[in-house]
């Protein structure tokens, strides 16, 4: 009887998307679970907020400064037995009385292990919710949520907070607003210094609370709309997929620059011993341009707010866990590095055409002087100190540069290349040379990306006339691609593979289908007397 | 009384026991490891990079002059099945749904470096030859397919349909062609160089540069490297090779190596056990022969005990009867004395009847 409720419950639930649920929690009042103890209880939340409509969460939840306390109302957690007789006598007391009124209800006495399950009971759909810069555009200017403090013009205070110790109270402090994760971690380590609370309970203090408060206020007003309240709202894939983008994203207010001279090394080498070492080129860095190409603050600004440099120092530091400015910058297979971050922007269908086929990671293309454009003249020097005349000047190297480079003109670029080389069983092979130009150029038309990595006219040539000089008349293919011989090469393909590797393998990444890459005779024209035989 | 059955399973144990160890360090010390011949040539197949076209069957079909196959090469939706090589085709190229997409993979004969149906080959029709080809001699051929049975990677075939001379068909890999300094005909039919030819030590110096060029394309492993001791085929691939059809559970040791211990047991056991059993046999005899005698010599022992007792028993008897015998005469002698002298003395006295009764007698 109780198992068909399970299953019949389970299908009824309209918000819960596929197979699993997203509302999975595990009950348990010990912290040391020890082999005569049951198992934790899998309780599905929003099955019971579903079957108590009607009813507020004050049936479950203690209500503390109007603000919901996420926690079961009668365990106080200082006594095992006394909690584990609240938890008993509540569930089974409620799923009782519900059954003697005739509706279905949950397990009863006798039926432990209905709850205590040593596996969930279904999958888990669980998805963590991610506060992306859309979704912090929608919140700063809802019109629901409004300043909490004096100092804020903005929604910035409704969230945003920092702790002082000694009153031990939390206060907004302007322009020192960050990320929930700098202070809230995942798992807390709540010291009496830090009491930052974990993330996970800090999110549902925070954000519930507001949705639920928002709730009231919109059940007065018709149509009003108030967050998600339930785990489904948030952490349901579907769900997540509902919550509308805002387009244009609004930058942060937080005073951010727009253009930042990254010139660390050569500030400290300058104020240490200019002869030992060539000057470091400083970097003009687009800080507005990235800030609308990636997620959030926290894809580069991981630990804080604070300069890269201040952690990450030229020669590594405790705070930057001895992770040197150089690897911080530069190392490709991390994330919040530079180079690992515009790699992983190459792997973009418009980009892995060309970028796929040359090896990693890819300096020599572009060479130092890409970001360290800046040179360390007497120019630059003489602005260091100054912080208006740094910005200025990296605002007008950035300026200056991400214009992209023009193609060369129309008349220099081949319409057709007529590849016969090989030619064998089928017809030469007409290349529309200045389409695939065309079609590789368009498609980064509006990449910043790409426009400031690709500084001259024939960089974009490079991506099929690779290895030769970046040169108006590129050498022909077969200048180094030669016959496939049974003498040992030096792994550069011959000109048969050379030709199919470059072609079959761009439109597959560019993700071209036509023509298929076994449909010979789309590109190779087939010969009168030969077709028969192939 | 001859041998027990518990001794002779005593002898036993012990013999099986001392082989098992005998021979388990002989293999130890051997060591033998056949790092393959070197120089020997070999094919990169690069999965990432075939598009399955199938030039490569179409090739092997004509440079080995093959029947030709019933659906034609260009016929690409044979793809949708998976097929096996058969005695009229030495290579298929199979298609395989992964993660990443569609992934083709080509198989033929990987050509081992110690391969396993040589090894259970008894009459040496395979070879592995130090152009890196297995080689297959079709003239020793006895067709008793344990070749077929060895090869984990099921490659050879054999020729059912041909009931006067069959013989068993794989890839060759092209080895006429090699000793001429000619591509295998795949290899230079590849439009897209998924298949690369050359020495083995230098091809996996290329799969291991494309690795590390290109991270996160491939899965860090060179199938081939190792699997079954090492063959000449090797693949580098983007998918698990588990998910593209090919086995990951041979193991790194070659298949010679595995059925060399019970198999270099055999002519201990064949030239021991004889002598062994004989030996047995014999000191069972022996002793059995030995045993008798010592009976026969006790039981004549005892009965000339026996008879000596008897005529020592006898001879006493004897004595003790003759000495009864006198005494019992002399006895006699005295009483008659006695009598007498009382007849006498009767006779002496009258009135006594005695002595006239003496007299009577």
């Amino acid at each position: 009887m109780v198992l068909a409720f399970v299953y019949f419950a389970a299908g009824s639930d309209q918000m819960v998307s596929g197979s699993g649920r997203p509302d999975w929690l595990t009950l348990s009042i010990s912290t040391a679970s020890t082999p005569d103890e049951m198992p934790p209880v899998w309780f599905a939340h929003d099955r019971h907020t579903d079957a108590l409509t009607g009813q507020d969460c004050t049936t479950c939840h203690t209500k503390d400064e109007g603000r919901i306390r996420f926690a079961f109302k009668q365990a106080a957690g200082e006594d095992y037995h006394a909690d584990m007789a609240e938890f008993h006598d509540n569930c089974i007391g409620c799923h009782a009385k519900t059954a003697m009124q005739g509706e279905p209800a949950g397990p009863r006495a006798g039926e432990c292990r209905l709850c205590h399950t040593p596996n969930a009971p279904d999958r888990s759909a669980w998805t963590a919710m991610r506060f992306d810069h859309s979704l912090h555009a929608r919140h700063e200017t809802s019109p629901r949520i409004g300043p909490t403090a004096e100092a804020d013009s903005a929604n910035c205070s409704a969230c945003h907070h920092r702790y002082n110790a000694d009153t031990q109270t939390l206060y907004y402090e302007k322009g020192t607003e960050g990320a929930c994760q700098y202070c809230h971690a995942p798992v807390a380590a709540a010291t009496p210094d830090d009491p930052a609370r974990a993330m996970r309970q800090a999110a549902h203090d925070g954000c519930v609370s507001c949705h639920l408060i928002n709730q009231t206020q919109a059940a007065k007003e018709a149509n009003a709309k108030f967050g998600p309240i339930t785990c489904a709202g948030c952490h349901d894939q579907s769900m997540q997929a509902q919550i509308a983008t805002v387009q244009p994203l609004p930058r942060f207010k937080r005073n951010q620059p727009d253009a930042v001279l990254l010139a660390t090394r050569l500030t400290n080498q300058l104020a240490a011993s200019p002869e030992d070492r060539a000057p470091v080129s400083a970097v003009a860095f687009n800080h507005k341009s990235h800030e609308a190409n990636v997620e959030s603050c926290r894809t580069c600004h991981h630990a804080s707010l604070q300069k890269c440099s201040d952690c990450h120092t030229p020669d590594g530091s405790r705070e930057g866990a001895f992770v040197g400015l150089g690897q911080a910058m530069h190392v490709a297979d991390r994330d919040p590095s530079c180079i690992g971050c515009h790699q992983q922007a190459q792997t973009d269908a418009a980009c892995a055409g060309c970028h796929s086929m040359t090896p990693a990671p890819d300096f020599a293309a572009t060479g130092c002087q890409a970001c360290h454009g800046v040179a360390a003249d007497e120019q630059t020097v003489a602005v260091l100190t100054d912080p208006d005349a740094r910005a200025a000047m990296a605002a007008a190297f950035v300026k200056r540069r991400g214009g992209g480079a023009p193609l060369p003109p129309e008349t220099d670029i081949p319409e057709i290349v007529t590849i016969g080389t090989l030619s064998d069983a089928y017809e030469p092979v007409r290349l529309p040379h200045r389409k695939i130009v065309r079609a590789l150029a368009d498609r980064i038309a509006e990449n910043t990306l790409a426009k400031t990595f690709h500084p001259t006219s024939e960089t974009l040539c490079q991506g099929c006339h690779h290895n030769a000089a970046a040169l108006p008349k590129p050498p022909a293919c077969a200048s180094c691609h030669g016959t496939m011989t049974a003498t040992p090469s030096d792994g550069r393909p011959a000109l048969l593979g050379a030709y199919h590797l470059q072609c079959i393998t761009c439109h597959e990444r560019m993700g071209i289908e036509k023509p298929a890459a076994t449909a010979c005779t789309e590109c190779h024209p087939p010969r009168s007397s030969t077709a028969s035989q192939n | 009384m001859g041998i027990t059955r518990r001794r002779f399973l005593t002898w036993v144990g012990a013999a099986a026991g001392s082989q098992v160890v005998v021979a388990g360090r002989s293999q130890a010390a051997g060591n033998r490891q056949f790092p393959g011949f070197a120089e020997s040539f070999g094919v990169l197949h690069d999965v990432t990079r075939c598009i399955g076209c199938r030039r490569c069957e179409a090739a092997c079909q004509q440079v080995n002059g093959l029947p030709e196959p019933e659906r034609p090469f260009d016929d690409l939706s044979l793809l949708q099945q998976q097929r096996r090589t058969d005695a009229g085709t030495y290579t298929v190229v199979n298609r395989f749904e992964a993660a990443q997409g569609p992934v083709f993979v080509k198989t033929q004969c990987n050509h081992c470096l110690e391969p396993a149906c040589a090894s259970a080959c008894f009459v040496k029709a395979f070879q592995k030859v130090p152009s890196g080809a297995v080689s297959y001699n079709v003239d020793v051929c006895v067709g008793c397919r344990y070749c077929m049975i060895a090869c984990p990677f099921n490659i050879p075939t054999y020729e059912y349909d041909n009931p006067f001379s069959p013989s068993v068909q794989k890839c060759t890999l092209c080895q006429p062609r090699i000793e001429k300094g000619l591509l295998p005909g795949c290899v230079l039919a590849c439009p897209k160089e998924a298949l690369t030819f050359g020495q083995r030590g230098q091809l996996l110096q290329t799969a291991r540069n494309r690795i590390a060029q290109h991270p996160g394309r491939y899965v860090h492993h060179i199938y081939g490297e190792h699997e079954m001791g090492g063959t000449s085929w090797l693949y580098i691939s983007a998918a698990p090779f588990r998910e593209i059809g090919m086995r990951e559970d041979l193991g790194t040791m070659a298949a010679g190596q595995l059925t060399a211990g019970p198999l270099g047991a055999v002519p201990i056991v064949v030239g021991l056990w004889p002598v062994l059993l004989t030996g047995i046999w014999a000191i069972g005899k022996r002793k059995d022969k030995i045993a008798a005698g010592e009976r026969r010599q006790a039981v004549a022992e005892a009965e000339k005990n026996a008879r000596q007792a008897a005529e020592a028993k006898l001879a006493g008897l004897r004595e003790q009867l003759g000495k009864e015998k006198e005494i019992a005469v002399k006895l006699a002698v005295k009483n008659a004395l006695e009598e007498a002298a009382r007849a006498a003395q009767a006779e002496a006295l009258p009135g006594n009847g005695e002595p006239e009764s003496k007299e009577e007698k």
